[in-house]
C-alpha cells in the first residue's frame, strides 16, 4: 500500500485504529441514513429527500434528511488526529520511532501522510456508500436529487473543515501528555469554536467589513485552512524538540505553559463576555478563567494530592 | 566463574594457570584440542577478550599452538631451556618464597614434600 | 569502528541528571555501566537514544553524529524496559516493526530463537513473565543485527538459568568482534567476568573508566589476624577494611606493591591468607572513601 519503509511502518502501527475509526464512521453514517429514509415517510410536508433549489446553488448542502458531506467524516478526522498522535506517546511507540534512524521530520510527515491517505480514502468510500444508500433506498414516490454545485461545494467545505478539526486534535496531542485531560481540552476547545465562529461572523458581517453571509463563510474557511497549515508546520517544529521525559505531564513542553495560560485566559474571557452587555461578566469570566487556568496548568498534581488525601482519610 | 582457586589473580591468569595445571595433571595431553575462545568463554561465562588474552599468553609461552582454521592444540612439551627468561624469573620467585618459608620455620623435608606433590600433580 | 559519546548532558526539571559524559565504545567490548540506583544510568541511555533531547553533547558512530545522520541510529539498539510499545503486541508481530527499522533484521533467527527458548510466538508480550520478557528483549537486540547493543539491567530479578542464558548469548555475539554491548547494573556481581571494562556513574558524571583485569592484577584481598588489637597505619592508609570480626581483618589493597607486602609481613601476622577477589571488593576498595558506594547484598 505504501512504498517507503517509514510509511509502511506507520501503516503497520496505525492501521487497526484507523480501521476502527473508519468502521465507526461508516456505521454511524449507515444508521443516520437509514433513519432519515425511514422518518421522511412520516413527514407529509415534502416528497423531496433533497431540497432541489438549494442543492443547485454553490453552497454547502446540509438538509434535514441528507447532507452532501457527512458529519461523521468530521468526527473521523477529529478522532484520527487525536489517536494517531497521542497513542504513540501513550504506548511509548515514540521511543521506538525516535531511535529508529528516521529523522523526526520524516516521522512526522509520514504519519501525517499515512493518516490523510486513509482519511481521504474513507471520505471517498463513505460518501459513495452514503449516496448509494440514498439512491437505492429512497422510498417510492420520493425524490433524491443531487447536483454538482451543491455536492462539490459541500465536499470542498467539508474537507477543509475536516482538515482543520484534524489539525486541532493533532496539534493538541503533540503538546498535551495526559489522555483524559487531552480529550477534555480538545473537546472543550472544539465545542467553544462554535461560539467563536459566531463572534467571527459578527465581526465580518456587521462590524468593520460588512460582508455578505457567503463571503463571510469563505473568508472564515480560508482563515481556518491557513490556521490548520500553521498548526501542521508549528507541530512539526515542536515535534523536533519533543523530549519524552515529560511524558505523562499535562504539557509536554514546559516552556509553553505561560503562552498557553495567556491564550487560554484571553480566549475564555472573550467567549464568555462577548454577548454580555455589562463589564461585570467580562471581569467575572476573566477572574474565573485565570484561576481555573492556573489550577489546571500549574497544579498538575492537585488531583493526585487530592487522591492521596482521600486515601489517607479512608485508610 | 569457576576457574578460581587463585582468585586474587586476573581471570586471564587464572585461566593460564588452570590450563597448565591440567597439562601437569595429565588431563590435557600434547595434541589435545582446546575449546575455541568462544566455547571456552561460554563454558566459563567469561568475556571472550579475557579468554583470548589467556590463549595468547599460553601461545607466547609455547604451551599451546593455534593451527589456523583448525583450532588450538596443546604442544608437545619441549625440554625447558634452563636459561629462558621465564625459567629465571620463576626461579627468582621461588627463592624469595623459600626464604620466607625458611624464616617461618618449615622444615626442609616438608617443603620438599610439597614440591614433590605439586610436581606429581597430586595436589588438588 | 567506534561509537563516541561526547559531552552528553541532560537536565530534567532543572535537575542535572547526567553531565558531560564522554566515552568510546568499540565492537568486541562488553562495557559495564555501574552506579547506584537513580544515578542516571537509564537517563544516559535514553539521551543516547534520542528519547530525551540532550542539552549538550552528542553521540556519533564512525565519526558521524546521530543528530546529523539519523540513519546511523540503526546501528545502536536499546529497548527501554520501562517504556516500550511491545506490551500490546504478540511476539510474531514484532518483526514487522523491527524489520522496518533495522535493515539487517534477521526474522528467521528471531523465530528460531523463540522456539529455542520455548517462547510461544502467539503470546502477548505483556502476558510474559519478567524473565521471558528479558529474553525477548535480548532476542530482538541480537536479531536486529545492530552493532552496538545497550542492555539496561538485563539480569535484574532473573533466576540463574535465564541469567546464564543471557550471559551466554552476549558472550557468543561478542566473540566475533562484530558487536559491542553496554550493560548497566546496580549489582556488580552480575558483571563479574563478563565485562572487561566498567564505567562508573557517580553524581551525574562518569567518575571512572576501569579496565578490570588491570585492577585485578594490582589488587589483593587478604584475611589477616594480628597480634595487636590496634589496626596498624599501613592498613589504614593503603587498604580498605572490608570486615573486622574480633582480631580477624579482611582488607582489600587496590595497589599491592612489594613495599606494601613487606610492610604487612613486618607486622608478623598470625594468619595471612589471600581470599578470592570479587568485582564488588574492587569497587568497595576503590570508591568507598569518596563515594559512599553501597553494595547490594
Amino acid at each position: 500500500m505504501f512504498r517507503q519503509k517509514i510509511d509502511q511502518l506507520m501503516w503497520q502501527r496505525h492501521r487497526r485504529i484507523l480501521f476502527a475509526i473508519a468502521l465507526l464512521t461508516l456505521l454511524g453514517m449507515l444508521i443516520g441514513s437509514f433513519v432519515a429514509l425511514h422518518t421522511v415517510v412520516a413527514d407529509h410536508g415534502t416528497h423531496q429527500m433533497v431540497n432541489v433549489g438549494l442543492i443547485k446553488q454553490w453552497r454547502p448542502y446540509n438538509g434535514t434528511y441528507f447532507s452532501a458531506y457527512s458529519m461523521w467524516l468530521l468526527l473521523a478526522a477529529w478522532l484520527s488526529g487525536l489517536v494517531v498522535m497521542h497513542l504513540d506517546l501513550r504506548d511509548h511507540f515514540n521511543q521506538f520511532l525516535f531511535s529508529s534512524g528516521y529523522s523526526r521530520k520524516r516521522i512526522y510527515w509520514s504519519k501525517l501522510k499515512v493518516t490523510w491517505s486513509v482519511l481521504l480514502l474513507l471520505n471517498v468510500v463513505a460518501t459513495a456508500v452514503d449516496y448509494l444508500i440514498f439512491w437505492w433506498g429512497t422510498p417510492h414516490g420520493y425524490t433524491w436529487t443531487i447536483a454538482w454545485p451543491g455536492v462539490l461545494t459541500s465536499w470542498l467545505v467539508g474537507a477543509i473543515m475536516s482538515l482543520g478539526l484534524f489539525a486541532i486534535t493533532w496539534f493538541a496531542s503533540i503538546i498535551v501528555g495526559q489522555s483524559g485531560p487531552l480529550v477534555i481540552t480538545v473537546a472543550g476547545f472544539t465545542i467553544s469554536l462554535a461560539g467563536f465562529s459566531g463572534i467571527g461572523d459578527t465581526i465580518l458581517t456587521r462590524g468593520l467589513f460588512k460582508l455578505t453571509g457567503d463571503q463571510a463563510m469563505w473568508v472564515g474557511l480560508i482563515v481556518w485552512l491557513i490556521a490548520a497549515l500553521v498548526l501542521f508546520v508549528w507541530g512539526a517544529a515542536l515535534y523536533q524538540h519533543l523530549s519524552l521525559e515529560h511524558n505523562g505531564e499535562y504539557l509536554l513542553f514546559p516552556r509553553l505553559r505561560v503562552p498557553v495560560y495567556i491564550v487560554f485566559v484571553l480566549y475564555m474571557t472573550l467567549i464568555f463576555s462577548w454577548s454580555a452587555v455589562d463589564g461585570v461578566s467580562a471581569i467575572v469570566a476573566f477572574v474565573l478563567s485565570a484561576l481555573f487556568g492556573y489550577a489546571w496548568l500549574w497544579r498538575p498534581r492537585l488531583g493526585e494530592q487530592w487522591h492521596q488525601w482521600r486515601e489517607r482519610k479512608q485508610g | 566463574m569457576q576457574v578460581s582457586d587463585q582468585s586474587g589473580l586476573p581471570y586471564y591468569e587464572q585461566l593460564v594457570l588452570r590450563v597448565k595445571q591440567q597439562i601437569v595433571q595429565g588431563i590435557l595431553r600434547p595434541g589435545d584440542r582446546l575449546p575455541s575462545v568462544r566455547e571456552m568463554a561460554r563454558q566459563e561465562q567469561l568475556n571472550p577478550n579475557t579468554v583470548s588474552k589467556a590463549y595468547k599468553q599460553l601461545e607466547a609461552q609455547q604451551v599451546i599452538t593455534t593451527v589456523h582454521g583448525k583450532g588450538t592444540y596443546v604442544r608437545e612439551t619441549t625440554p625447558p631451556a634452563g636459561d629462558s627468561a621465564q625459567v629465571i624469573a620463576s626461579k627468582k620467585q621461588l627463592l624469595t618464597l623459600l626464604t620466607e618459608i625458611r624464616y617461618l620455620g618449615v622444615p626442609l623435608d616438608e617443603v620438599v614434600d610439597w614440591i614433590r606433590a605439586a610436581y606429581e600433580g597430586v595436589e588438588k | 569502528m567506534t561509537l563516541q559519546v561526547t559531552g552528553l548532558s541532560k537536565q530534567i526539571n532543572d535537575r542535572q541528571i547526567i553531565q558531560d559524559i564522554n566515552f568510546e565504545w568499540a565492537p568486541g567490548e562488553i562495557i559495564g555501566l555501574v552506579g547506584r540506583n537513580g544515578v542516571g544510568k537509564t537517563t544516559l541511555f535514553r539521551t543516547m537514544m534520542n528519547h530525551y533531547i540532550a542539552e549538550a553533547g552528542q553521540v556519533s558512530i564512525d565519526g558521524e553524529a546521530i543528530q546529523q545522520v539519523p540513519q546511523r541510529q540503526q546501528q545502536l539498539f536499546f529497548i527501554d524496559t520501562q517504556y516500550n510499545f511491545l506490551s500490546t503486541y504478540r511476539l510474531w508481530e514484532l518483526p514487522r516493526f523491527f524489520g522496518a527499522v533495522y535493515s539487517r533484521f534477521d526474522e528467521q533467527r528471531y523465530t528460531a530463537l523463540l522456539q529455542q527458548f520455548k517462547l510461544d510466538a502467539n503470546s502477548q508480550y505483556r502476558r510474559l513473565s519478567k524473565g521471558m520478557r528479558a529474553l525477548v528483549n535480548l532476542i530482538l537486540a541480537l536479531t536486529s543485527n545492530a552493532t552496538y547493543i545497550i542492555l539496561d539491567e538485563p539480569f535484574d530479578g532473573l533466576d540463574v538459568i535465564v541469567r546464564e542464558n543471557i550471559a551466554t548469548m552476549v558472550i557468543d555475539e561478542v566473540a566475533d568482534q562484530q558487536k559491542g554491548f553496554l550493560i548497566s547494573s546496580h549489582d556488580l556481581n552480575e558483571l563479574d567476568g563478563l565485562s572487561d571494562r566498567v564505567l562508573l556513574l557517580k553524581d551525574s558524571r562518569l567518575a571512572h573508566d576501569y579496565n578490570l583485569e588491570d585492577i585485578r592484577a594490582r589488587a589483593k584481598k587478604i584475611q589477616l589476624v594480628l597480634n595487636d588489637k590496634v589496626i596498624p597505619d599501613v592498613i589504614k592508609q593503603q587498604s580498605q577494611l572490608i570486615r573486622v570480626s574480633g582480631r580477624v581483618l579482611v582488607v582489600v589493597i587496590s595497589d599491592y606493591t612489594p613495599a606494601v607486602d613487606q610492610k604487612l609481613k613486618a607486622l608478623h601476622p598470625v594468619l595471612f591468607e589471600e581470599l578470592p577477589l570479587t568485582l564488588e571488593d574492587l569497587f568497595r576498595a576503590n570508591l568507598a572513601h569518596d563515594t559512599g558506594y553501597q553494595m547490594i547484598k
